[in-house]
């Protein structure tokens, strides 16, 4: 047992991995400073992850400003709100179903601050400001000034909470405790406080525990138990709740898989503090209720990060440092999601969340297969089975791990015994890991601290199959949303923030395998623990991608029973997809046998395939990160619209064509507006810019509705061939075409004529870049082309005031200097009303000083009399140039 | 999180990032006088002056501070300018204030503090608030009585 609880331990060390973050310096607008206040990347999304570390705090040395653990309370049905100085005496009863959320922002150590939000609709502005600032003032009190201790300290604890039932008042209570000096537990054997604690509650006096003090948050004379044998350093509390009369509270036995905490159920204690009551909404069946782990929400920058983490021994090593996931399932089913509110060093309070709002970061899956002892041994020594993998019934147990030594695996037998086995992957040997064997715990010990530096975040599930089986499952995250609802009992937390937007997808191998998973349930991919994990982390962080590679071998259809859906959703195969035949039930189809079937229905709906276009066609959809297959596989009649994409040679085009987006655009374009297929070909095989081109591709009825967002706006600055500019164009053309002015070409000729002049739209801008070039500005505050300043009021001639935005060609901000760069072929550039709306703005920027100068240059043109006496009036100055 | 609501959160934490800064500079024993008056913008503009330099905004280790004096300067203008409130431009990327809160006045555009305190420790004249807010005020009333003129 010894070994296993060293697994278990470095298991759980290896999940309370808290990865530490820097931000890159940000080259956004104005060097660093802009983009990076408060941490807050208004520029970007740029967030590197530089290293970790298995210290909890290292979050809090970093430039992580954000961190936000939160509670939200369902059904709350709290009375009268009081505070201490009866500042506020009439806070209305939120109804039931309103939530209140509360925002914690822990700063970094060096600058302590700490931020709460409330949110509650039924609260008045200053009673939550009120809040705010109570708790605030509280909070900083306790940890301004001494941050680095209380978040280093062991023992921090925090606990907030609502007492509903037992006091008509909301009741909010802050709890801390802070032995880190002392180096000693908050609670003696005896649960005795060995240091201050501070009790504050909103609703009530203040209450100063005192060393010595009895605290009943955990009944005395009883120690959390791991595996029967107290935890060497308890140093938080157990929560107590109450329910039905009697108390609950957070403990940790044997049933519970060694390490799992559960709840069960207590005496009444006698505490003399009133304590957590949430009544309403949890409705624990017993020791069935597992904690599995907690989150931390981080927003570094504007990047959302989300912490996972398992249940801890709540040791030195692994203590808890944020929100705790709850997940409670009963009979395969995930029956209820419970968060827990914040707390450092801390046992949860827990309250119901909406599974389904959670769902974007619910991973899955994970398996349970039947087979024996020796069975298991065969399939993972012959490769065919991946790991990660628990199994468990009435004569043994198995736990299996991948490591970067080979596979890991856990044999516990009936009476007990266990035996822990390594399949080393450099020498294809089975090695039983004994008591001496200390070399291999040496060395996977040392991997897991190499995980532990490289940052691996992983997640956990714990799943109870009903009675006598219960499973478990490790693994990265790499699958999608809309999962849940056919999951049964299947739970992953994990340790990246992935909210994948298809259910389907399509991932590749090393060796362009392809994996296509189910719709609603995603892919659930072979993920090896700590190779794999590490690399989709990294490339998730790195490349911001929503679909990571998953290099890991699949688990061979097959080999798990296929009795269940369930099952089959999770089995995939390599080269293959899967397919749900009339009655929804799915089966695996080889992919050259699925192409080859494809392929007689596009040529049945009548599209022409060359020999060429089909070897396009299948690279398109091996190589395809989207899934370009089962796109057209689910619409054949789409083949054409890809057809209408190939351009030779051209690597934009392919990618435009890979991507079903672009296809169903291009397709809505069509069957919008009766698009010759012919035109279309050899338009985009003309044109120099394929993504502007398919850009353009918009319905009449897209152009209108552009043209109504700005059509009150003027002037139309728009930059030239892009959305705005052609529905204004086209706008022009209709009216144009009322009065007699233009032609009256249809939509799809006139479309195809402004498409067609795209590449000109480069030699504008040239004139003005090379003019640019020449002037050698150092542009401190790049770019210092093309500057939009919005919401500009200016007063024409007339007396007329306009509002609007002003773009200008050249500016340097630093020096408040700003260009206009006219190049007319005509050689004169008159007063039109355009003209004198751009004459009006530069004379408002330079009025109200947001500009000191600003210059018109005419190259190879001329200013009217009229313009030349405009620009003069409002302080333009005006440069010819030949 | 978007930038929309991350911009909301920005600007509702404004009031408790001047009241920190204002505790910080009454514990590091700095006399100020924050009370949201033109001449307090004098004062910020000396302060900034005093502490920081032009190399400052690169360096993550004042960001702090400096968040916390936008928010200042920022709510300073806001009380000033009538009609004027935080704003965010998102829409698009060229847009000189993209992605920077400001304070979006009525007739005058928008006014970034950001910009405003480079501008303090480029130019080190002392007078940047100062002459834009009041130009910016000036500019307000030659708008509005050009409409008013209008509408007579």
């Amino acid at each position: 047992m010894r070994k296993i609880k060293f697994f278990l331990r470095a298991s759980l060390r290896w999940y309370f991995i808290i990865v530490a973050f820097s931000i890159n310096a940000q080259t956004g607008n104005l060097d660093g400073l802009l983009g990076n206040f408060t941490g807050y990347d208004f520029n970007t999304n740029a967030v590197d992850q530089v290293n970790a570390s298995k210290d909890s705090l290292a979050i809090f040395n970093q430039d992580v400003f954000y961190c936000l653990s939160y509670l939200h309370v369902n059904s709350y049905q709290g009375g009268v709100l009081q505070d201490l100085d009866n500042a506020i005496n009439a806070i209305p009863s939120p109804s039931s179903g309103q939530n209140i959320l509360f925002y914690y922002h822990f700063a970094s150590i060096d600058r302590p601050e700490v931020y709460i939000r409330i949110q509650n609709n039924d609260l008045q502005d200053d009673q939550i400001i009120f809040l705010q600032t109570y708790l605030k003032e509280e909070l900083l009190n306790k940890v301004n000034n001494n941050l680095e201790s209380v978040l280093s300290a062991t023992s921090f604890a925090q606990l907030l909470y609502f007492d509903y039932l037992k006091n008509p008042n909301l009741s909010f209570v802050y709890l801390e405790g802070d032995n880190s000096k002392s180096n000693q537990s908050v609670f003696n054997d005896n649960y005795e406080l060995c240091a201050p604690f501070n009790v504050i509650s909103l609703s009530g006096i203040p209450i100063q525990l005192e060393k010595g003090d009895k605290v009943n948050f955990a009944p005395a004379g009883k120690r959390c138990m791991c595996n029967g044998v107290p935890l060497g350093n308890f140093t938080g509390m157990a929560i107590s709740f109450r329910k039905g009369g009697k108390y609950y509270r957070a403990t940790c036995n044997e049933s519970d898989l060694g390490f799992v905490f559960g709840y069960q159920e207590v005496e009444e204690s006698d505490g003399a503090i009133e304590r957590i009551s949430i009544e309403n909404n949890i409705s624990f069946t017993g020791t069935g209720d597992v904690l599995l782990g907690f989150e931390q929400d981080c927003y570094i920058g504007t990047k959302l990060v989300r912490y996972s983490f398992t249940e801890s021994e709540l040791d030195n090593t692994a203590r808890l440092e944020g929100p705790i996931k709850v997940y409670k399932t009963y009979k395969s089913q995930v029956t209820q999601e419970y968060k827990y509110v914040s707390g450092i060093g801390f046992y949860p309070t827990l309250v119901p969340i909406d599974l389904q709002e959670e769902l974007d970061y619910v991973l899955i899956p994970c398996k349970i297969i039947n087979i024996s002892n020796q069975d298991l041994a065969k399939y993972i020594k012959s490769g065919k089975l991946t790991c990660p993998y628990y199994y468990k019934d009435s004569d043994y147990q198995y736990f299996c791990i991948n490591t970067e030594f080979g596979f890991l695996i856990q044999m516990i037998n009936a009476d007990g015994t266990d035996e822990f086995w390594l399949l080393d992957k450099y020498e294809n040997t089975w090695k039983l890991l004994n008591n001496n064997d200390s070399g291999y715990l040496k060395e996977i010990e040392d991997m897991f601290k190499t995980v532990l530096e490289i940052g691996i975040m992983v997640g956990v599930a714990y799943t109870s199959f009903g009675i006598g089986s219960v499973g478990m499952c490790i693994g990265v995250a790499v699958a999608g949303t809309g999962a849940a609802g056919t999951v049964t009992g299947t739970l992953i937390t994990a340790g990246l923030e992935t909210a994948f937007e298809y259910g389907m997808y399509t991932v590749t191998g090393d060796k362009d395998q392809f994996y296509v998973g189910v719709i609603g349930v995603g892919v659930g991919a072979g993920v090896e623990l700590a190779a794999d994990g590490y690399k989709i982390a990294r490339k998730f962080f790195r490349h911001g991608s929503k679909k990571p590679p998953v290099p890991s071998s699949a688990l061979p259809p097959g080999l798990a029973s296929q009795s269940d859906e369930y099952t089959n959703a999770i089995t995939f195969k390599r080269a293959g997809i899967i397919r749900k035949n009339a009655n929804g039930k799915t089966y695996f189809q080889d992919f050259e046998v699925a192409i080859s079937e494809l392929k007689g229905r596009i040529k049945q709906s009548g599209a022409d395939i060359s020999d060429n276009d089909w070897k396009l066609f299948i690279q398109d959809c091996k190589d395809s990160e989207s899934n370009l297959f089962i796109f057209i596989d689910q619409d054949v009649g789409k083949f054409t619209t890809w057809q209408i994409l190939l351009k030779q040679g051209n690597l934009d085009a392919v990618a435009l064509r890979r991507n079903p987006i672009n296809l169903q655009k291009l397709d809505d374009f069509i069957k919008a507006e009766g698009a010759d297929i012919a035109k279309l070909r050899s338009s985009f095989r003309n044109t120099r810019n394929p993504q502007a081109w398919l850009d353009l591709k918009l319905t009449k009825v897209e152009l209108n509705e552009a043209f109504a967002g700005f059509k009150n706006d003027p002037p139309f600055n728009h930059t030239p061939w892009t959305k705005n500019h052609k529905s204004q164009r086209w706008k022009n053309y209709e009216q144009g075409c009322v009065n007699g002015q233009n032609s009256c070409l249809d939509f799809e000729s006139w479309s195809n004529g402004y498409d067609g002049k795209i590449d000109l739209v480069a030699n504008a801008n040239k004139g003005v870049d090379d003019y640019y070039n020449t002037l050698n500005w150092s542009c401190p505050i790049p770019p210092c082309r093309e500057k939009i300043i919005s919401n500009i009021t200016a007063v024409l001639p007339d007396g007329t005031v306009i509002s609007g935005g002003r773009r200008l060609d050249i500016a340097d901000i630093s020096t408040k200097r700003a260009k206009e760069f006219k190049e007319y072929s005509s050689g004169k550039v008159y007063n039109s009303s355009d003209i004198r709306r751009e004459v009006a703005m530069d004379k408002a920027l330079l009025l109200s000083n947001k500009m000191n100068e600003i210059e018109w240059v005419f190259k190879g043109c001329v200013p009217s009399g009229p313009l030349n006496d405009a620009l003069n009036d409002a302080g333009i100055l005006v440069v010819l140039l030949q | 999180m978007d930038k929309e609501k991350v911009f909301k959160i920005w600007t509702h934490a404004t009031k408790e990032k001047i009241e920190v800064w204002r505790q910080n500079l009454i514990h590091n024993g700095v006399k100020s006088n924050l009370d949201f008056t033109l001449d307090s913008l004098q004062w910020v503009e000396e302060y900034l002056l005093k502490n920081y330099t032009i190399d400052c905004l690169k360096d993550q280790s004042y960001y702090q501070e400096l968040d916390r004096i936008v928010s200042y300067i920022g709510e300073t203008i806001k009380k000033l300018m009538t009609n004027s409130t935080w704003k965010i431009f998102l829409d698009d990327s060229s847009n000189l204030y993209y992605g920077l809160p400001t304070i979006l006045t009525k007739y005058s555009g928008a006014i970034s503090p950001h910009f405003l305190i480079r501008e303090i420790l480029t130019l080190k004249t002392n007078d940047v608030l100062i002459t834009r807010i009041q130009k910016a005020q000036s500019y307000e009333k030659l708008i509005y009585d050009q409409l008013k003129k209008n509408k007579l």
